[in-house]
């Protein structure tokens, strides 16, 4: 089913709850992955997901077409993300302890996270990079959004967008080691 | 060998789990219904619109309007006298033409019976009350006033 097609049923009132159903089943996954490799903890990411569709439900009819319905949701996702971990930070900001090292060291213990060393260097390393690098390294080496939806959903040109994933690229390389390197494939 | 694997898992069957949770949330949950000012939204509104009432108002008393100024009225009319909006012009007419009629219809007998009566009623000085004011003012100031009021020594 096209997002077309999903739209007119979520805009009209008695076909509204078939359509939200198929809008879950289409975007679930692709929501939680995206949550899931901001916030790394699979409790977190659940919750998340959950409160990003409930959101959208809520929100559907302030839906102005103006981008497709897959950048509206995904700008959404992300906007929630970021708000969340934003709130975290605060929470950390009297800690000795940072809120990417705790978040490092609760992925060590995570039962839902293949903790081989070269995983959690990669980890760390991501979680180095600033915010806007980090959003666009996991769109691109997770997701494997292209630079063109990437520019809808937040708003950034395309070769601004394609410089920050370069410069990611490289100081995520600049933290492994050469063997280590050689063990990712980072997409263009 | 180069590889792009995703190290995070989850739950078996998570995903029917979430879309079950998803859509039993949703139902529970009442649809949100478009309200055109929320609480929180209207208390701001209002104290933005307060503001400006207040800058409004502060403005209207200490600015004076032009509109009700008699002298902007006067500066007006004169400029372009066509327009005599406040009627000032044919006032002042009115008032020339009076005084016109008033000088033309005056009693000849009258003004001299005036004339005569202001003559009698000059004032004249005796030689004591002359030192005193000698006393009291410089020659010149004397000499213009008894000048000026006609004074006969």
């Amino acid at each position: 089913m096209t997002d077309n097609e999903l739209l007119s049923l979520l805009l009209k009132d008695k076909t509204r709850e078939k359509g939200f159903s198929l809008l879950v089943k289409n975007y679930k996954e692709r929501i939680y992955w995206q949550v899931r490799h901001m916030v790394l903890s699979h409790e977190d990411a659940n919750d998340l997901t959950q409160e990003i569709f409930i959101k959208i439900f809520q929100n559907i009819d302030s839906f102005n077409k103006e981008s497709s319905l897959s950048t509206w949701i995904y700008r959404i996702s992300l906007n929630h993300t970021l708000n969340f971990l934003q709130s975290k930070s605060q929470r950390y900001k009297s800690n000795i302890k940072s809120l990417e090292d705790s978040m490092l060291d609760n992925l060590k213990s995570d039962k839902y996270f293949d903790s081989s060393d070269i995983e959690l260097k990669l980890q760390k390393a991501i979680l180095s990079l600033p915010e806007k690098q980090r959003i666009v390294f996991n769109l691109r080496y997770y997701d494997d959004m292209p630079f063109k939806e990437m520019e809808e959903v937040l708003n950034t040109t395309q070769s601004t967008l394609k410089s920050t994933y370069h410069f990611a690229v490289k100081k995520v390389q600049d933290m492994l080691l050469d063997d280590e390197k050689d063990k990712f494939s980072f997409p263009n | 060998m180069k590889t792009r694997n995703n190290p995070f898992k989850v739950p078996e069957n998570y995903f029917d789990s979430l879309e079950k949770d998803i859509l039993s949330k949703v139902n529970s949950a009442p649809k949100k219904k478009y309200i055109f000012f929320e609480p929180k939204q209207m208390l701001r509104y209002a104290a933005v619109i307060l503001l400006f009432l207040a800058i409004g108002g502060a403005l209207w008393w200490n600015i004076p309007n032009k509109a009700n100024d008699p002298q902007a009225k006067l500066d007006k009319t004169l400029m372009n006298p066509k327009s005599d909006s406040i009627g000032i012009l044919s006032k002042i007419e009115e008032i020339a033409q009076n005084e016109t009629k008033e000088k033309t219809i005056a009693n000849p007998t009258e003004v001299k019976k005036q004339e005569k009566e202001l003559k009698e009623n000059k004032l004249e000085l005796n030689e004591n009350e002359l030192e005193y004011l000698e006393y009291y003012l410089n020659d010149d100031v004397l000499t213009d006033y008894l000048t000026y009021n006609d004074v006969k020594l």
